[in-house]
């Protein structure tokens, strides 16, 4: 079943509200990640009706988060074993939201794997390679690259060919090295700094489902 | 097989790995095998000659990477060669080309690295 368009865009855009509202660098790293994203889905040949879930997933992908109580989020120094516990809840919380919206149950799927790995070892099923669907790949890169990059409160961010580098160690173990592949290759189109930064942020998206 | 690898020790400390073709996931396992071996032996310098190398995929660059990484922390050296423009740009975009030097032959490699001691 499928909702009006309309009531999509409405959805979605208060769902962003509410990730904004709890945690302001979410909304940010979020449209960052659909830019990169949506670049790489269209390197990897995706249709049209992907990319346009791949986006969702991409914009979407933290809103579990909106459980994790903010002070977790903005704690300046590592986490202890039962805050990590929590945030690990983020994938499985943030589909049981997007679950309930008719029209976004593939988006519900590409939240809750985009911290599967590669190799099996993610979480919160350790699905492993063609398992995870390839927009939860596409995301769980992106997202790593954007997360590196920014500053966070517990650590300086990563200069952007420091992190690239990064996911090539990582590429074959955390991430489907294809999709590490195509990303090097949007960096080398792109350049940086920023370069996916220019593109609309993702909130535009509505008007196109 | 779309790549091909070879090796040769120049002199007691130096290995050439000669990596060419479609560098890729196929050629990983055997890539990361030579390398590894390379660094548990002890090697001052390592060469990793890409002369005929038309790709690169990311697999490979970690393998780089990480090599690069692991010589520095026991005070020997990576190096490569290419001159393939595509491949260079990747080199920089990972920043591989940071703390190693990219020669035009293998021959320049080996020289640079004797002219340096």
């Amino acid at each position: 079943m499928r909702r009006e368009p309309g009531a999509v865009r409405d959805q979605v855009g208060e769902l962003v509200g509410l990730i904004g509202a709890h945690d302001g660098y979410t909304v940010g790293h979020s449209e960052a990640v659909v830019a990169w994203s949506y670049a790489v889905g269209e390197r990897v040949g995706l249709s049209r009706p992907e990319l346009l879930e791949l986006e969702l997933g991409a914009l979407l992908h933290d809103l579990g988060k909106v459980r994790v109580p903010g002070a977790i989020l903005r704690k300046p120094a590592p986490l202890d074993p039962g805050e990590l516990r929590l945030v690990r809840m983020h994938p499985v919380w943030g589909a049981e939201i997007l679950e309930d919206i008719p029209g976004l149950e593939g988006v519900a799927k590409i939240v809750r794997c985009h911290h599967e790995r590669w190799d099996g070892s993610g979480y919160p099923d350790g699905l492993e390679r063609g398992e995870i669907p390839v927009a939860s790949r596409i995301v769980a890169v992106c997202d790593a690259y954007e997360a590196m990059t920014s500053d966070r409160p517990y650590r300086a961010a990563l200069p952007p060919a420091a992190a690239a580098s990064e996911l090539c160690l990582a590429a074959g173990t955390q991430f489907d090295p294809a999709v590490v592949q195509y990303f090097i290759e949007v960096l080398k189109e792109w350049g940086w700094p920023g370069g996916a930064r220019v593109v609309p942020a993702a909130v535009a998206i509505g008007g196109r489902i | 097989m779309s790549y091909m690898l070879g090796q040769r020790t120049p002199s007691a400390d130096t290995r050439v790995i000669e990596a060419g073709g479609e560098v890729d996931m196929g050629a990983a396992p055997e890539l990361r095998d030579a390398v590894g071996r390379a660094i548990e032996e002890g090697v001052s310098l390592l060469v990793i000659d890409l002369s005929d190398a038309r790709f690169i995929d990311s697999t490979a660059i970690g393998i780089l990477v990480s090599a690069r990484a692991r010589l520095m922390e026991q005070g020997g050296r990576l190096e490569l060669v290419c001159t393939e423009p595509n491949l260079m740009r990747i080199f920089q975009v990972v920043g591989i080309d940071r703390n190693l030097s990219i020669h035009p032959s293998c021959d320049a490699a080996l020289q640079a690295f004797a002219g340096a001691r």
